[in-house]
């Protein structure tokens, strides 16, 4: 009997990891840059049902959280450094913003759900990441974004009630939150091996990942029909003019990631719980040999040094790819060799900058300039969407929105009707208004930029609102942090020849997101910006106080004085005392009358 | 008696004799002035961040030796150029090679010149003269190159900035400002400490006024806190040739790096080349504005760490004391004076602290900054120019001298500084505010801030409110106040025995408050046509006119309002005496004016003392006297008429005389048309012709007319009113 229960909870049990269908797989890209730095990108993807009690290796908090918070999509970034456009291009996986940023969709019926799920998600997830991501419930700092963060769809529709049917989307960043060791270790701890072995190996040295330039890692976690996946995506951008190169003249990646023990067994272990394990090198001007593994795609091979060499050539802009399957190697790595500075980066669509004018502690102003890259062509214009949300302290003028094309100025809509009239180069316009202490402004912009066009500016005027000394945050005098702004590009066009699926990284790099068309947009964030506000002598209300309350008690004694003073008592004291004379006068010359008597 | 009738006792003394104590407050904060060294405090770095002499430089020999060949390279490349280019511009198409050889972000800014910058463009290099393509040019070339921190975030910034170009600077001054801040940034840029990013400005400084690319900075910072502004063409003031030219300029869509957030700029001036004996540092902006003034003891310390001998703001002794025969910094020449003083309170150094003390001051007061960190404070960033010379410490302007360290320890020594100094402030997590931002600098280790500063200040201003306030609660009888205190005393006294009911005697003064407030306001509308008319036509004469003309109005006014009233009354009780209450007495008009014209040199003058210190006291000094002085009296040894004409003809011409002899310059060159031609030149942005048109000017006017109040009454001889109430001190003297 027991023996038979036994058989059946075993059965069931494999049974149910059977169900949850696991996968797990693990990529990385080298990329070497144009000034001698090398961009690395380790990538993981793991999927698993979202009704499996159990799990194999899916880090079970992540199921735990899809499920009680019902989200459908959320991502998770932690960012130090930023990633330079204008010297390396367009970033391998997407760059993201300083600091935190989380946004997330939930399949909500309401609002009211929505937020509820949201007001969990940013709890756990800050449990989960060490992060203060709980300051994102606060509806100071949350918004819904409409046009971005969502597939691109180049329409320019921007009813709410039409985008919200699907899901509702909620956005929140934290521009000033430290990245440290304490989000990525449980950031690795997803995953099956941890640092220990697979390409999160070569993140084990803390001191190389946040010693390098740019360093971002993004947890996201989408919940599609029943599965669920997580997908986990790290950047980094290491100064290779530092490190020792190969005798080959390469640099090896255990050395660049400071994962080089030395001796023998130096490279890679491939994780045993990955179902596939790659290593891609995009070069166009530069080499790369591999050390083990088993060479899959080349686009040029050159055989014949050491273990498997090849050099990449191209005549199109873009890098080459080279990948090695080391799903079964024991000790894998490559050594790259750049290819002083013939690395031909791809620059953005536009390049997208932004600046806080004006100067002083009463008004100021923002510009968002969109730049053409230098030689670019586009054939029918540019279509972008700006997102930008500030803090409610920064109260916008929403009337002085002005829209420039190469210095001159295009019509701005100024209602639903003007929206895309007349062919206006702004095709649509979402702005929310902040309210002081309950909402932060948003504003949404979708602009066709024309071809002949280099340089679009958009800019608005905005006051400093005036804080209340327990709203300022420590270190008051630095300023306020603004949190970055988003330009939505449309989709990378795929490389010719791309086959969907064979590499989910290799995906995301040519701009696929799906098999179906669900083509995601190209994110370029601005940098965050410093805005300084009119801050008080933090020592001063002390020093009011004992002012005042000084004041008011001489007020108060004269007052008092004032009023318990009565003119019929003044000398009152006096008499008395006379009074009191007379009587001890008279009780001493009664007492000598006594005594005369007596005698 | 309790202390609260004792205070109120002894105010009331005070106002009852309020000509005494007004001269004794004036005197008080004389003495409190002269006084200043005494009250000296020494200066301390209040920010800890600074990390002073706690980091380790990377700026080494190896450097030096590089920006030694930069050096070389630079000067060749100058000369090699062709003869059509200016060496400004050759220089600068040099460095933007080297900038690109090194792979640092470098951009150019074209920005168009105002009518303003053409005041300049006299190329005295010395080679070849191209000033023709100088008239001819519309627009200034600025060039700047960045330093990214590699982990940082690009929200804060911090700024180098190398003017180039300024029409005394020799060939080799550019050429090693340029060297230096090379090899600067390219240290810098590697450093692994770095964490703001570092914007390097290299200023074009042929242009506009003074000869420190002030204008230049100006533009480079309007587009840098608004984009596209910069380039835009006053079109009014181009001439055809130069509006083809500027067609032809720069686009305003230009590529324009940023840093962020600025939050210290660092000037750095090398006069004299690669000479490095002599740090002097300069703070003082536009109008007396002053950084934080840890920004100044930070950089005086570096310099010394640095290896400079002499280092601090009265490094340069040619700039506050006098000594080196009036550079246009401000020398103060009143030797003898200070002398004097210091022979009787300390000494010959109590003097030499007060000669600085009043070198400092005048810099503050004339408003015309020496750097082109004013620009900077302008926009509210902390910034210092620290001007390296030889031991002499004279700029000549002309010859190269390499009187003390020169060449690659000059280039150690100042890259040294450099690097420091961006590294200080790199170490700062928030905006400078901990330490002072008003003070008054003795030495160079010794200060006086605002809390020691605004006495004199203070006292004088309060000798002027005395009076003001005793004119218009007593009036000018004595009388009057005894009156009143005499009937509160005996209604004190008294009791309920008579019900409180004051004498016949007792009297408040009543005022015609509005028709002094009109001439008031007529005095300082004239005051500000002057201005007008100096702003338009820089002209002497017309300035004179203008304000003789507006004075003469204001007194014809004065007069006519005065004369319409007189029907008899001044001196007149006004009020129901019969049933005992407090009558009014009527006051003459010049009284109400002159305390007007008090409480309106109270308010100005202690609202300019919190913006322009030395320029409030050295307006204050001279005119509260003469208000007080002035008075409606028909008595007395000078007559009303001549008194306002003293008042308004030679106290300013005395002022004037005094002034230039204590500025060591030639009174005869003291030109008002000059100085309103400063003032357009300075995009007037210096308060000091507006503050004396406006605000010291009507006062001397309002001033004036107090004294023709005893015009009418000199005329009218002896008549009633002197009997029922004699006017000011003079008449009760006369009493």
């Amino acid at each position: 009997m027991l023996i038979a229960f036994l058989l059946v909870v075993l059965a069931a049990s494999v049974g149910a990891a059977r169900e949850s269908r696991e996968t797990f797989q693990e990529e990385a890209l080298v990329r070497p840059l144009p000034d001698g730095r090398i961009a690395f990108v380790a990538h993981f993807r793991q999927e698993t049902s979202l009704v499996a009690r159990h799990h194999e290796t899916f880090p079970k908090a992540i199921a735990q959280i899809a499920r009680a918070t019902g989200v459908a999509d959320a991502e998770l970034s932690f960012t130090q450094g930023r990633w330079m456009y204008r010297r390396w291009g367009r970033p391998p996986v997407g760059a993201k913003p300083i600091g935190a940023e989380l946004w997330a969709a939930f399949a909500a019926e309401s609002d009211e759900v929505a937020d509820e799920g949201w007001a969990n998600l940013t709890a756990m997830f800050g449990g989960q990441f060490c992060a203060s991501l709980s300051a994102l419930r606060d509806e100071q700092v949350v918004v819904e974004p409409a046009l971005v963060f969502r597939p691109w769809d180049g329409s320019a529709r921007v009813d709410r009630d039409g985008i919200s049917s699907d899901n509702r989307r909620r956005h929140g960043s934290l521009p000033a939150e430290a990245v440290c060791t304490e989000n990525l270790t449980p950031w690795l701890k997803l995953l099956p091996c941890r640092d220990r072995a697979g390409i999160a190996a070569l993140l084990g040295s803390r001191s190389s990942v946040f010693g390098a330039e740019y360093v971002s890692f993004t947890a996201r976690v989408r919940v599609r029909g029943d599965a669920l996946e997580l997908t986990q995506s790290a950047t980094l951008v290491v100064d290779a003019n530092k490190i020792a190169r190969e005798p080959e003249g390469g640099h090896r990646l255990t050395s660049l990631l400071g994962v080089d023990r030395g001796g023998g067994a130096n490279g890679i272990r491939a994780c045993a719980a990955a179902t596939s394990t790659a290593v891609h090198v995009q070069t166009k001007g530069g080499t790369a040999f591999a050390f083990g593994g088993r060479k899959v795609h080349t686009a040029v091979a050159d055989e014949g040094r050491r273990v498997d060499t090849a050099v990449a050539a191209d005549e199109a802009s873009r890098p080459a790819w080279l990948s090695w399957d080391v799903s079964a190697a024991e000790d894998f790595d490559v050594a790259v060799r750049p290819g002083g500075g013939d690395e031909g980066t791809v620059a953005p669509e536009l390049y997208a900058e932004r600046v806080v004018t004006g100067s002083g502690y009463h008004r100021g102003g923002i510009s968002i300039e969109l730049r053409r890259p230098e030689g670019s062509k586009s054939a029918s214009g540019t279509r972008a969407r700006l997102f930008q949300t500030l803090p409610w302290y920064v109260r916008v003028f929403i009337h002085t929105l002005a829209v420039e094309m190469d210095g001159v100025p295009v019509p701005v809509p100024t209602s639903g009707a003007d929206v895309g009239a007349n062919g206006g180069a702004v095709e649509a316009l979402r702005w929310v208004p902040g309210v002081d202490r309950r909402r932060p402004s948003t504003m949404e912009l979708q602009v066709l930029m024309p071809a002949s066009a280099s340089v679009a500016r958009v800019s608005f005027k905005f006051e400093k609102a005036f804080l209340r000394i327990s709203e300022f945050p420590p270190d008051a005098n630095r300023g306020f942090d603004l949190p970055a702004a988003l330009l939505s590009l449309p989709p990378v066009s795929p490389r010719d020849g791309h086959e969907f699926g064979e590499s989910r990284l290799l995906d995301l790099v040519e701009g696929v997101a799906s098999e179906v068309g669900d083509t995601h947009s190209e994110g370029v964030y601005m940098q965050g910006a410093l805005l300084t506000l009119p801050t008080p002598d933090f020592s001063m209300p002390f020093n009011v106080t004992t002012m005042v309350c000084t004041l008011m008690s001489l007020l108060a004694g004269a007052l008092l004085t004032t009023l318990t003073r009565r003119p019929g008592w003044e000398g009152f004291g006096k008499l008395k005392a006379e009074q009191r004379k007379r009587l001890k006068s008279l009780e001493k010359e009664a007492r000598k009358a006594r005594a005369g008597k007596s005698e | 008696m309790r202390p609260r009738d004792a205070i109120v006792a002894g105010l009331r003394r005070v106002i009852r004799h309020h000509v005494a104590a007004s001269t004794a407050l004036y005197l008080l904060g004389v003495l409190a002035a002269a006084l200043y060294p005494a009250l000296a405090r020494r200066t301390f770095v209040d920010e800890n961040a600074f990390l002073v002499a706690q980091t380790t430089v990377g700026f080494d020999r190896r450097d030096a030796r590089d920006a030694s060949e930069h050096y070389r390279a630079a000067i060749d490349a100058a000369r090699t150029s062709p003869g059509d280019v200016h060496r400004s511009d050759a220089l600068r198409g040099w460095l933007e090679d080297e900038l690109d050889a090194l792979g640092m972000e470098r951009y150019r800014q074209a920005f168009a010149l105002d009518r303003h910058s053409w005041t300049r463009g006299d190329d005295d290099w010395g080679r070849r003269s191209d000033a023709s393509s100088i008239d001819n040019a519309t627009h200034g070339v600025n060039v700047h190159a960045v330093a990214r921190a590699a982990r940082g975030n690009g929200r804060e910034g911090i700024v180098l900035a190398t003017p180039i170009g300024a029409p005394g600077a020799t060939l080799e001054a550019d050429a090693a400002a340029l060297a230096l801040g090379l090899v600067v940034m390219r240290t810098i840029a590697s450093a692994p400490w770095l964490a703001k990013d570092v914007a390097w400005l290299v200023a074009d400084a042929r242009w506009g006024p003074g000869d420190h690319g002030i204008a230049a900075t100006d533009a480079w910072l309007r587009e840098y806190h608004d984009p596209g502004s910069s380039t835009h063409h006053s079109a009014g003031h181009l001439t055809q040739h130069r509006r083809h030219r500027a067609q032809l300029s720069p686009s305003p869509l230009a590529l324009f790096g940023r840093v962020g957030a600025l939050q210290q700029a660092y000037v750095l001036e090398l006069p004299e080349g690669a000479v490095a004996d002599v740090a002097s540092i300069n703070v003082v902006g536009f109008n007396g504005a002053l950084p934080n003034q840890d920004l100044l003891n930070v950089p005086v310390q570096l310099a010394k760490l640095a290896g400079f001998p002499r280092a601090g703001i009265f490094a340069d002794s040619s700039r506050f004391s006098g000594t080196g025969g009036g550079d246009g910094d401000g020398g103060v020449k009143g030797g003898d004076l200070f002398d004097a003083v210091g022979a009787v309170v300390g000494g010959a150094p109590f003097a030499a602290d007060l000669r600085r003390v009043a070198g400092f001051a005048l810099a503050l007061a004339r408003g015309t900054p020496a750097g082109s960190h004013a620009s900077f404070k302008s926009y509210a960033v902390d910034a210092v120019t620290v001007r390296m010379s030889g031991s002499r410490g004279v700029p000549t302007g002309g010859a190269h001298r390499r009187d003390g360290v020169s060449g690659e320890d000059a280039f150690l020594r100042l890259g040294t500084f450099a690097e420091s100094a961006v590294r200080c402030s790199n170490n700062l997590l928030e905006t400078l505010h901990h330490s002072m931002f008003y003070y008054v600098m003795v030495d160079d280790d010794r200060f006086l801030s605002i809390a020691e500063y605004v006495a004199p200040q203070g006292l004088m201003l309060a000798s002027s409110l005395v009076t003001a306030i005793a004119l218009a609660v007593i009036g000018t009888s004595t009388g009057g106040v005894a009156s009143v205190f005499v009937a509160e005393k005996t209604r004190g006294k008294n009791g309920g025995k008579n019900g409180g009911k004051a004498t016949p005697a007792a009297t408040a003064p009543a005022h015609d408050w509005s028709s002094a407030l009109a001439l008031a306001l007529l005095a300082h509308v004239a005051g500000w046509c002057v201005l007008l008319v100096a702003t338009r036509t820089a002209s002497t004469a017309a300035q004179l006119a203008a304000a003789y003309a507006g004075a003469l109005a204001t007194a014809a006014a004065a007069l006519a309002t005065w004369s319409n009233n007189v029907d008899g009354d001044e001196g007149s009780f006004d009020g129901d005496e019969g049933d005992g209450r407090v009558g009014a007495r009527r006051e003459p008009p010049w009284a109400t004016l002159k305390v007007v014209a008090l409480s309106v040199q109270v308010a100005s003058l202690g609202a300019l003392t919190f913006f322009n210190f030395a320029l409030a006291v050295a307006v204050t000094a001279p005119l509260a006297p003469l208000q007080l002085w002035a008075h409606g009296g028909v008595g007395g040894a000078i007559k009303p008429w001549l008194r306002a004409a003293l008042t308004l003809v030679a106290a300013p011409v005395l002022l004037v005389a005094t002034s230039c002899a204590a500025l060591g310059t030639d009174a005869r060159a003291c030109s008002l048309g000059d100085a309103a031609a400063a003032h357009v030149a300075w995009g007037e942005r210096v308060h000091v012709l507006p503050l004396a048109w406006c605000v010291a000017w009507p006062g001397l006017v309002l001033a004036a007319c107090v004294h023709l109040g005893g015009v009418r009454g000199w005329r009218r001889g002896a008549s009633t009113r002197e009997e029922e109430a004699p006017g000011g001190p003079e008449g009760k003297k006369r009493r």
